[in-house]
This record gives C-alpha cells, structure tokens and sequence, in this order.
C-alpha cells in the first residue's frame, strides 16, 4: 500500500482488529496514530494464541 | 501519541484503559498489573517457591520474567509433547531464555518419559487434542511441583485466555466449570495451589511487554489450536472489544466479583471421594488415574 497512511487505516483496511495486532516498525512497536511513509518496514504480528 | 506518566513519545496504546504507553512506563504498567493480581487474589506469599509452566510463548516466557523482577523465586517447567517441529522450537526458545537469564529450566519429555505423543495419545482415547493435551499438563506440572517442593504452580493465561474460557462456559451454562473458574485454585491434598498472575493483562499486553523486553518467544501456533473453539470465542469478544474497549476486562471481572461465588457449591459437589494412582499417586477417583490410564492404553498394555 503506498504510504504515508496512518496506523489505525492501514489496519482497518486490510480489516484487521487493531485488538489482536502489533504493528511494528523498523522493530519498533508504534501506536495507532502513526502516520507510515514509503520506506519503513512494518510488521503486523498478530497476538491471539490458541492454546 | 504521548506516555500518560512521562509524556515521552508513546509505543503502545491500550485502549481499555484509554492510555498510552513509553517502553518503561508500559513495562511498569504491567508489572503493576501482575502485582496487583497477585496481592488481589492472594496468589502468592513471599517466600514462596513458584514453578512456572513455560511453553516458549509469549505469555509464559512474559510471565517469568514479570514473577523474576517482582521478587518471586520461580524456576520454570517445559514440558516436551512431542508435537513435531513445533515442540522442537518452541523447546529451544524456552531454554534459550532460561538460560540467557540464569534461570532454571525444568524439563519433562512425554514420548521419552511415557512413550507417547500427544497426538497418537488423543487419537487412542478419541479425545481432542487439547484435551489430551491438557489433561497431561494438568497432571505432570503438579507432580513435578509436589516432587520438587513447589508451593505453588504458576501458569501463563492471561485476561483473553479466562474471557475465552469464561464465555464458552456461559455459552453451556456449565455450572461446575464456572464454579471452578478463578485466578486461584486452592492447594488440596496431593494438588498444590495454582495461580494465573496476567489474569489483568491482555494478549496484545503480553505481547508487547515481550518485544520491548525483547523476549524472544515462539511465534507460530501449535497446529493442534487450528480451528480450535477457544479461538472463536475469542474472536468473538474481540470484535466486541473492537467496538466498546473494555469489554472483556468487564465480563471477565464482573464474573469473578460478582458471579462465581454463585456456582462454587454447584462444583464443589462434583467432586468425589479421593484414593491415590496405584501408579502414580496422585489423587484420583478411581484406581487409576486419568493420566496414567490414557498412558497405559496408548501403550497398549489393556489391548485397547
Ligand atoms: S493447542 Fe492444544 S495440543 Fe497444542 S499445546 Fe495447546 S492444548 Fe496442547
Ligand atoms: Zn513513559
Ligand atoms: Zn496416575
């Protein structure tokens, strides 16, 4: 997705629950309403375990 | 975004509590949370030594390293389930955080132990695999802790694990298991006392105090939890978090405030008369126990 897009958007358009993601980027955890540019590396690592 | 406490750039929001968090004050926060869990329900006493059941993840390992810088003498506890590559992994991250950190790390292998595997054990009692699954945990984490002196059992489930468990008992309207659902199940002859210390932190809470700590945790789910039921419930209740912040804190807590002592009775009655295992020892209601009979069946020894 091009950026810049805020955390909290990118989520809800992929339709992911903000509540069972971290979103991380460059390795760094980052809140909701970051705003993501072109270059960085995010990850969406989901939480919810099944055990 | 800002830290509620320092103002310094935050990393983490938590919703339900409307607050946003720095590294340090997040990781206080959680601290603060297992204390207050702790003190609340009266888990553990100081002094007390505490064995953690740790399978690599994010809240067991999270866990050890909360009850650690809180004070609490607590070693820790791998069981091997022989579940494919996934006990391999999620055993090597476990020792790998142990042993980064001084810690001791107990181990029991199940197929090398008891000769049988989680699953080839759950197909031959046609069980699921969770519930044979759990059934051994169950089992071996108490007898390692009475065989080890431990005077308590400590394990890593935290506020979306007891919704989960919560919500599917609700959904039965199983009187004995929500009677038996607390952060604290009292000590009883052959049984030590068992506590959930992030019964107040969240899932996405304990994963985040893992990447700031940077514990190293497995990522990928056992394959057994594929599809499993507690999964959707959880799905469920967090698609209700998603709209009202709070919501699986509130039905979690109110039960525990104000339902659960209404089902203890209904739980305390489904309890049997006691012998010990001709195995094992371990308590049981019949002459051998749960445990030792799905072992002696997968075996083959009664030809089943
Ligand atoms: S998902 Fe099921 S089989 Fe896998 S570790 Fe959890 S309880 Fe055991
Ligand atoms: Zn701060
Ligand atoms: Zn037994």
């Amino acid at each position: 997705m091009p950026g810049p897009v805020r955390v909290a958007r990118l989520l809800e358009t992929l339709g992911i629950n903000p509540e069972t993601v971290l979103v991380i980027r460059n390795n760094t955890l980052v809140t909701h309403d970051e705003r993501l540019e072109e270059p960085d590396t995010i990850e969406i690592r989901p939480v919810i375990s099944g055990g | 975004m800002k830290c509620r406490r320092c103002k310094a750039p935050a990393l983490i929001d938590v919703r339900r509590h409307n607050a946003a968090f720095c590294a340090d004050c997040f990781v206080r926060h959680c601290q603060e949370q297992v204390r207050r869990a702790i003190d609340g329900f009266d888990m553990i006493q100081p002094g007390e030594r505490v064995l953690i059941a740790v399978s690599g993840g994010k809240d067991s390992l999270g866990a050890w390293e909360l009850l650690v810088d809180l004070g609490y003498e607590t070693d820790g506890l791998y069981l091997g389930l022989g579940i494919g590559e996934y006990s391999d992994s999620s055993g090597r991250y476990a020792r790998e955080f142990a042993a980064a950190r001084g810690l001791k790390l107990l181990e029991v292998d199940i197929p090398g132990e008891y000769g049988f595997d989680i699953q080839t054990a759950a197909a031959t009692v046609r069980r699921p695999p969770c519930g044979a699954c759990g059934l051994s945990k169950r089992h071996l984490f108490n007898q390692a802790a009475l065989e080890g002196g431990y005077d308590v059992v400590a394990t890593g489930h935290n506020l979306d694990d007891e919704a989960a468990v919560l919500f599917g008992n609700v959904l039965r309207w199983d009187a004995e298991y929500l009677g038996r659902q607390y952060p604290v199940l009292p000590a009883a002859p052959g049984f030590v006392r068992k506590v959930k210390p992030l019964v107040r932190l969240s899932e996405r809470e304990m994963a985040a105090y893992c990447v700031m700590r940077g514990i190293d945790y497995i990522v990928e789910e056992c394959p057994m939890a594929e599809g499993n039921r507690h999964l959707a419930y959880k799905e469920a209740l967090n698609t209700l978090e998603q709209k009202s912040p709070g919501a699986k804190a509130n039905f979690l807590f109110s039960f525990l405030e104000r339902g659960h002592e209404r089902f203890v009775a209904d739980a305390e009655t489904e309890r049997g008369e006691l012998t010990p295992c001709t195995v094992c020892g371990s308590p049981t209601t019949g002459e051998v126990c749960a445990f030792c009979r799905m072992g002696e069946r997968v075996r083959g020894r009664d030809g089943a």
